[in-house]
């Protein structure tokens, strides 16, 4: 019973413990708000990777095969659920003799860089609203101007639609173009029925040399409409087009029946998307033994780099906040090992009185773990309710101040996400708590190893 | 009769450098209950040695301590801490009270030694009560809330012999007890020592420089490098004839 006495009395008498206790309460704090924030931040990122992309895709197909060929032995996995073949390519946008600066990631021999490149997609409409939210991407763009007019075929353009200084010479609708509402912004230049100039190249051999050179190809369109997937990368640098116009832009004759269906990239949806990986390889498999171009991965191999980073980012997060809460541990040792230096006297009174060493010891672990217990409770509930209200805080610093403790547009998100997890606080508390027990315990032997006669001649 | 507590050979030496200092050289000692003994000597002769040794605060370089038979300098740290607890109380010359607890607390603290939280806790009362008896019985009934830095010396004393005896000892260490007071309060503490003697029947070894204090007690052991100085004893009349 002394040791829990003493302990609290030595403890409350000494103000400079709650140095250590505040310690622990920042650290402990800091790890719960940071990382939840991290965590939901994380989250979203997923989430929004995963709604602008398929369960599994096929990528860096040839186009030397019609894609029926290739859908049938893809179909013959049984957990293939639905397909969607795409054509992936890239191109420049102009409005009105200005460009539009896409905003496509590529990767370069000095890593990863945004260039003014659009990631183009050709897709098949009627299928690809199987294996993505496409539907839903259409859906969630609340401007009226800038809605698709035709939602189930959301490349068509209304005549009526074009301004009439876009209005081609011969009264001819240009094919229509999806833009992603990130990228249209607040410009009131975009409306339904703009017209846009794409401008690319494709790679074409000279029947009489074989050698192989760029042709550069400049197709007008009209804005049919924007898209929002929610995946700020994705959106900012991609435009949709419908497959067989990109195939014409390719040289194929969507009318000639002997012209290919071409394709170089295939999205593929999944029964279970659980056993993603295992299909991966199945398919993988397949392909390889048809002779057919290619290579299917999953999303998550897709973002890879995207997701390592974020993960990174997190660990690396992880550590600082470990290493402060060390320090805030450190903190504790200072004052107890002041407080045992302080109080040997009264170890070697204690001794008179019948106190063993291991009590002696417990009365200086206790004041360490109390402190840090107390440290960690304030500390999770100023987590807990400063991830609860760091939305309100946020938008009123905004709106009074100007600043924000984090600006959430900056990453796409329209709230400073954050995911409160049971088993985060737990954690958190127990590595504080084990943390503040090393660090206690070192003084606290200290104390137990002390003469008790020495102890009472101390002056 | 069998000593209550008893020394037997004690030798005690402590080492400095690589030199080996001796202050116990063979110390043979009985307390008998109910008995008050003074220990006397020179300053640096072995008297607080001695007491921490008797206390099993100190383990002797050589020799036993027995209490009431049981050699208990020998037995593992934990059994002496208990023996020490139920059996033996200390009273220093300094007080030694915890400046974070008042009268009571302190006196109360001599009672917790040993129980767990729930033990304490059924019987907490009953120590509260008897440390205030104690603490009223040495005429500090209205000091229960005082800190010690709000106590005199005397009143300081007064609770360090409570905390002593709330665990109801058989025997008493006292080292220099009247050491830090005046020649009033040193008198009143005496007066209240030989009182719970007569009352209660505690033995106390009391260290002293004070000659009135050796002369009051029933027997004086004095000490002399570390050793016992043997009782002058008086000639017999055939010693004197032959003088």
């Amino acid at each position: 019973m002394y040791k829990y006495f003493l302990g609290l009395k030595f403890l409350l008498s000494r103000k400079i413990n709650l140095l250590g206790m505040f310690g622990v309460l920042v650290a402990v704090w800091a790890l719960i708000t940071v990382l939840s924030i991290f965590k939901g931040f994380i989250r979203e990122v997923h989430t929004q990777v995963r709604g602008a992309a398929s369960d599994l895709v096929l990528i860096g197909h040839r186009m030397d095969r019609s894609y029926e060929k290739v859908e049938a032995l893809l179909q013959s996995d049984p957990n293939v659920r639905a397909l969607a073949p795409r054509i992936s390519w890239f191109g420049l946008l102009y409005v009105r003799g200005g460009m539009i600066r896409g905003q496509y990631v590529g990767d370069t021999e000095k890593g990863s860089r945004s260039t003014n490149f659009f990631r183009i997609y050709g897709i098949d409409f009627a299928r690809e609203k199987n294996v993505t939210g496409i539907t839903k991407w259409l859906s969630r763009v609340p401007e009226e101007r800038l809605k698709v007019a035709d939602p189930s075929d959301p490349f068509r353009v209304l005549p009526e639609d074009l301004p009439k200084e876009d209005r081609g010479d011969f009264g001819q609708v240009p094919p229509g173009l999806l833009m992603s509402l990130d990228r249209i912004g607040n410009e009131r230049i975009f409306a339904r029925g703009r017209a846009l100039t794409l401008a690319s190249g494709r790679r074409i051999r000279d029947p009489k040399t074989g050698k192989v050179q760029v042709q550069p190809i400049k197709r007008k369109f009209a804005l049919a409409g924007a898209f929002h997937s929610g995946h700020y990368d994705f959106d900012a640098g991609t435009l949709l087009i419908d497959i067989e116009v990109m195939r014409s832009i390719f040289g194929h004759d969507p009318e000639d029946e002997d012209s290919l269906d071409v394709f170089n990239e295939v999205a593929i949806a999944l029964h279970d998307s659980k056993s993603a990986v295992a299909t991966t390889k199945r398919l993988n498999k397949i392909l390889r033994a048809n002779g057919i171009s290619g290579t299917v991965f999953t999303w998550q191999q897709r973002q890879q780099k995207l997701l390592q980073a974020v993960s990174h980012e997190q660990g690396l997060m992880k550590l600082i906040l470990f290493v402060l809460m060390v320090v805030a541990s450190v903190l504790i040792f200072a004052t107890l090992s002041m407080m045992v230096s302080e109080k040997i006297r009264d170890i070697g009174i204690l001794a008179a009185l019948g106190a063993t060493r291991r009590g002696t010891a417990m009365i200086f672990l206790f004041c360490g773990m109390t402190t840090a217990l107390v440290g960690t409770v304030l500390g999770s509930i100023a987590g807990y309710f400063s991830c609860l209200y760091i939305n309100p805080v946020n938008d009123y610093l905004w709106t009074h101040y100007g600043a924000g403790l984090f600006p959430p547009r900056l990453f796409g998100l329209e709230k400073i996400p954050y995911v409160l997890e049971a088993s985060w606080f737990l954690q958190v508390a127990l590595f504080a708590l084990g943390t503040a027990f090393v660090f206690s315990l070192l003084p606290a032997l200290r104390a137990a190893r002390y003469d008790p006669v020495k102890a009472l001649r101390h002056e | 009769m069998t000593a209550l507590l008893k020394a037997e050979g004690i030798q005690k030496s402590y080492r400095a450098g690589t030199r080996e200092l001796p202050v116990l050289r063979g110390i043979d000692l009985d307390l008998f209950a109910g008995e008050i003994v003074a220990l006397v000597g020179a300053s640096g002769a072995g008297k607080s040695t001695l007491l921490h040794v008797l206390g099993l605060l100190d383990r002797p370089t050589q020799g036993r301590v027995f209490y009431r038979d049981i050699p208990v300098s020998e037995l593992p740290p934990a059994k002496q801490a208990r023996i020490r607890h139920r059996e033996i109380g200390f009273v220093f010359q300094f007080y030694h009270l915890i400046a974070e607890l008042n009268a009571l607390q302190n006196v109360c603290l001599g009672a917790m030694m040993l129980d767990s939280l729930p033990q304490y806790f059924g019987k907490r009362k009953k120590i509260k009560d008897r440390a205030s008896q104690l603490l009223a019985d040495m005429g500090l009934g209205d000091r229960l809330k005082h800190r010690p830095s709000q106590l005199s010396g005397g009143e300081r004393q007064r609770v360090a012999i409570a905390r002593a005896l709330i665990s109801d000892p058989s025997v008493i260490l006292a080292d220099e007890p009247t050491g830090n007071l005046d020649s009033h309060t040193a008198e009143e503490i005496l007066d209240l020592i030989w009182r719970i003697n007569e009352n209660d029947g505690v033995s106390f070894l009391i260290v002293t420089h004070n000659e009135q204090v050796a002369a009051r007690a029933d027997r004086t052991i004095r000490l002399r490098d570390g050793l016992v100085v043997p009782p002058l004893v008086p000639p017999t009349p055939s010693q004197e004839a032959r003088v």
